[in-house]
């Protein structure tokens, strides 16, 4: 679906074609489900509060104006009810130890090569797991879905200042975490 | 902000996680099965509100233009003899007016349909916020 077809299906549903919304959910489903279990890490929360994202951008759809992207529109919605429902839950958000200053050397992650593709996503999902719900879906964001910091801020509300230095750390928390996982596994093989 | 290319591949081949099965016709179902959001519909109408308004300044004015000369608008107690609010002498001769003959229970439910209105209105731009 590009551009042109996802703007008439929002007109259509904009003049009241529920079925037509379907394919908006088809098309985005993974990307707020992401966000969601990014955020609330539990897989059964983040399948309710996927649907009550669709459900809630469903309710909305008259005041999407367009002015932005409607994926960005869609993952603001996501975002800011994940936030809200760990708010509910008194979760303490965005807390990322101090990282000591590590060097970023190819040497650190070098045996990613070495491994599967399964093994590999196994890590990833780890490091991605050891971040901070919100550094998680920023990552996600910037890294799969190739957003600019303008659109990330745009979704999450925060500064590009404040996603850049957010990015910065996340990369070094997932460098550390894929590291000592390789280190570990290759003392296991050694 | 340039994208480490180590993480991004890793990204992009670990993939988003895929949504559960049947995710699309549950949320479906949900928009189905959940009451529509009507808008607000205000029982009385635009037209109506103004003539309800129109209705209540004009009481307003009737009242205080065709009060007895004289007469008392706020009853001071005792405690201040010496105030006494008397209504300006004048009359804008509106006959058709004058020979209007409200009773005290009309013109208290005038009132309050004013304040009704005035009421809604103010929530109405509550609800627009």
């Amino acid at each position: 679906m590009d551009d042109r077809e996802e703007k008439y299906i929002i007109d259509r549903v904009k003049s009241g074609d529920k079925e037509a919304f379907s394919l908006l959910v088809d098309r985005y489903s993974d990307m707020v489900y992401t966000i969601c279990l990014r955020m609330l890490t539990v897989e059964a929360d983040a399948a309710d509060a996927a649907q009550e994202v669709f459900v809630k951008v469903y309710r909305s759809m008259e005041s999407f104006r367009e002015k932005s992207k409607f994926s960005t529109w869609i993952y603001r919605i996501s975002y800011n009810h994940c936030i809200s429902e760990i708010r509910k839950k008194v979760k303490i958000i965005d807390m990322v130890d101090e990282l000591p200053d590590m060097e970023m050397n190819n040497q650190d992650v070098s045996g990613l090569d070495l491994l599967s593709g399964e093994e590999r996503k196994h890590y990833l999902s780890m490091a991605i797991e050891a971040l901070a719900e919100t550094d998680a879906v920023v990552v996600t964001l910037f890294y799969y879905d190739e957003l600019s910091l303008e659109e990330i801020a745009e979704v999450t509300g925060l500064t590009s200042n404040n996603i850049r230095i957010k990015l910065h750390r996340s990369r070094k928390k997932m460098y550390q975490v894929l590291s000592e996982y390789l280190k570990k596994e290759l003392n296991s093989i050694v | 902000m340039e994208r480490d290319p180590k993480i991004s591949k890793l990204i992009m081949e670990g993939g988003l996680e895929p949504a559960p099965r049947d995710f699309t016709s549950q949320v479906m179902d949900l928009i189905a099965s959940a009451p529509e959001k009507k808008a607000y519909k205000p029982l009385i109408g635009k037209g109506g509100r103004i003539v309800i308004i129109l209705m209540g300044i004009t009481l307003v004015i009737f009242a205080v233009v065709y009060a007895e000369p004289g007469a008392r608008f706020i009853q001071v107690g005792d405690t201040f003899p010496s105030l006494e609010w008397k209504l300006p002498e004048f009359n804008l001769n509106l006959q058709l007016l004058s020979k209007i003959n409200f009773s005290g229970g009309i013109a208290a439910a005038l009132i309050a349909l004013f304040i009704l209105v005035l009421t809604d209105a103010g929530l109405r731009k509550r609800r627009l916020v």
